[in-house]
């Protein structure tokens, strides 16, 4: 069951196109796993429902060249998952114990989930007890974040607030305000308000964030920690440009060429582009449309035999006759999901 | 002697949780003579709703909970469902019951497996999948492999009910649930114009607590909204947009 970091190679190879990885990066990976060096992850949740968990579990390739690479591979033989509350078998005392053992050793990557709650000093999101102390989200991420390696926002509520937060826009002369009533703080801006300027923040925005955006960032760690490559590219909002720099409304498949297929008047209407409903693809930039969600070898669902090359996404959200709701653009609630 | 202790966080669970014990010596016997358990996350749904359209509640609650997002959409878009006196189509309710079923073995399996199956058997011989205590295993050492190998086993087999999903709904979040369009337009038309009514008058009395407890700033900014609000209010009036003589003083906004 356990696999070599040679299968977790192989994993990426199968998996190059996915991960955005060229033939160069394979063999600097190569070098960094054979090196050593399995960071320390200590994976936090806040404000936020653990769907980018849950969402990361579906990091599943059964590819039969590669055999079982599942996330629990990739975690465990090459990075060391200390903390994270959602699969740790350790409960209590102990799970805090590796928690401050990990930050003890120090060089470990904090993975933030969750917004960061400020209300009622902190309490509308406690996570854990140390020595009879409750400690509160906020002062765990500045404790842990402030001699962090680096520190990932995964999914839209720890990059910007998100759903907890909810900015409803009013108009104009009108203040917006956050609905949500518990102080949200994006992860950034919560490590801004605390003086932690050290650690290299990335986010990975999205609701949930793609499990493939989450390995994507983390090989792009353990290449830069082992010496092999330069921090990814961000854009204005700290997001990987390889990963957000496509416009969901250019690329979508309803939009061939910039030119519009008929606009749907009304759901339930096959091909037709969504704009006037409310779609926000002309606003978000992520790359949904190449990529697509739930990856697998549909419709062959029990056919081993399928290339890993032709696996196709089972769905997104315009495919669905559904809209893009921006999830992954800093103003996500926004306003009225439908037009 | 009493004993109080703390098992904070409780794991392998959505949320946060905390359990307070208090162990004391009651007619001679040891025993636990308190228990508390806490919540530790508080986000206010109800309140991040107030003020959206009744649509946005289908994909808002859904971010209730990771493990069981469409239990929650699915509740919100029954409540739509009277709200506007719908009757959905057949093919509605299959759909809906597809989406539902498809994430009900999900959440299952994830439940089952990999969030309370370690505290009945040894899990991989590796941190974070060690526990540090072994009380009350029952399982022999070939029946505990065989539930290790359905552990790994349940991993793919939740993600493939992930792409039933997503095969219906978009992705677990993406969900669509279709509607009557004429019921429903007349109905937020009603809300729509409620809305405008109420950014004109008092919503941001009602949304953001009383006017005098906010900071004076913020309070001349909207006293000058406010104003310029009531004068636009006022003048239409005047200026004759109604001005055939068929308004009586009486219906004129104050």
């Amino acid at each position: 069951m356990r696999i070599t970091r040679r299968s977790f190679l192989k994993y990426c190879t199968a998996s190059a196109a996915a991960l955005g990885l060229n033939p160069v990066m394979l063999q600097q990976l190569e070098a960094a796993l054979a090196s050593d060096g399995a960071p320390t992850v200590i994976w936090l949740h806040g404000s936020g429902c653990q769907g980018d968990s849950v969402s990361f579990l579906n990091l599943f390739l059964d590819a039969p060249a590669v055999g079982h690479v599942d996330t629990k591979d990739v975690l465990l033989n090459n990075i060391n998952l200390a903390y994270h509350t959602v699969v740790m078998a350790s409960a209590g005392d102990t799970a805090v114990t590796m928690a401050l053992q990990g930050k003890r050793k120090g060089g470990y990557v904090l993975v933030c989930e969750g917004g960061v709650a400020t209300a009622f000093g902190g309490k509308a999101c406690r996570v854990m007890t140390i020595g009879g102390v409750e400690k509160t989200y906020q002062e765990m991420v500045l404790e842990l974040g402030a001699n962090a390696l680096a520190v990932l926002s995964v999914g839209a509520c720890a990059s910007f607030g998100g759903i907890p937060r909810s900015i409803y826009p009013l108009p104009p002369l009108l203040p917006s305000e956050p609905s949500g009533p518990t102080g949200i703080l994006s992860v950034e801006e919560a490590l801004a308000a605390g003086g932690v300027t050290g650690p290299v923040i990335i986010n990975i925005p999205g609701c949930p964030a793609h499990p493939d955006w989450v390995a994507w960032v983390v090989v792009q760690l353990i290449l830069v920690l082992a010496g092999q490559a330069t921090l990814p590219e961000l854009d204005a909002y700290k997001r990987p440009t390889a990963l957000y720099g496509g416009n969901v409304h250019e690329n979508c498949p309803r939009n061939p060429n910039y030119h519009p297929t008929v606009k749907a008047t009304t759901f339930g209407e096959d091909g037709k582009c969504l704009e006037d409903l409310g779609c926000r693809g002309p606003g978000a930039y992520a790359d949904c449309p190449f990529r697509g969600w739930n990856k697998g070898p549909i419709p062959q669902l029990e056919d081993l035999s399928v290339d890993p090359a032709n696996y196709t996404r089972a769905n997104w959200c315009v495919d669905s006759n559904g809209l893009c709701f921006g999830c992954v653009e800093h103003d996500f609630p926004g306003g009225d999901f439908y037009a | 002697m009493k004993i109080t202790a703390a098992f904070d966080p409780i794991t392998r669970i959505e949320g946060h949780l905390k359990i307070d014990v208090e162990i004391d010596h009651a007619g001679g016997v040891q025993q636990v003579v308190g228990v508390k358990s806490m919540g530790g996350l508080f986000r206010g749904f109800e309140k991040i709703l107030i003020g959206r359209s009744p649509r946005d509640a289908q994909h808002i609650t859904q971010r209730i909970c990771g493990v069981c997002p469409i239990a929650h959409g699915v509740a919100s878009v029954r409540a739509q469902d009277d709200a506007f006196s719908t009757v959905i189509p057949e093919n509605a309710r299959i759909i809906r019951n597809l989406i539902n079923g498809a994430n009900f073995v999900e959440s299952h399996i994830l439940h089952f497996f990999l969030l309370a199956a370690l505290d009945f058997v040894e899990g991989p011989a590796m941190p974070p999948w060690q526990a540090d205590w072994k009380a009350d295993r029952r399982f022999s050492k070939a029946v505990n492999d065989i539930i290790v190998g359905h552990y790994v086993l349940a991993l793919e087999k939740r993600r493939k009910a992930d792409q039933m999903t997503a095969l219906f709904g978009g992705n677990i979040f993406g969900l669509f649930l279709h509607r009557s369009r004429t019921r429903q337009s007349a109905f937020l038309r009603r809300i729509r114009s409620r809305r405008r009514r109420l950014i004109k008058t008092s919503r941001s009395r009602t949304r953001y607590g009383r006017i005098e407890n906010r900071p004076a700033a913020r309070r001349r900014r909207y006293l000058r909204a406010r104003q310029v609000l009531l004068v636009r209010g006022q003048r239409r009036p005047e200026s004759g947009v109604r001005g055939d003589g068929s308004g009586r003083p009486g219906q004129q906004r104050p």
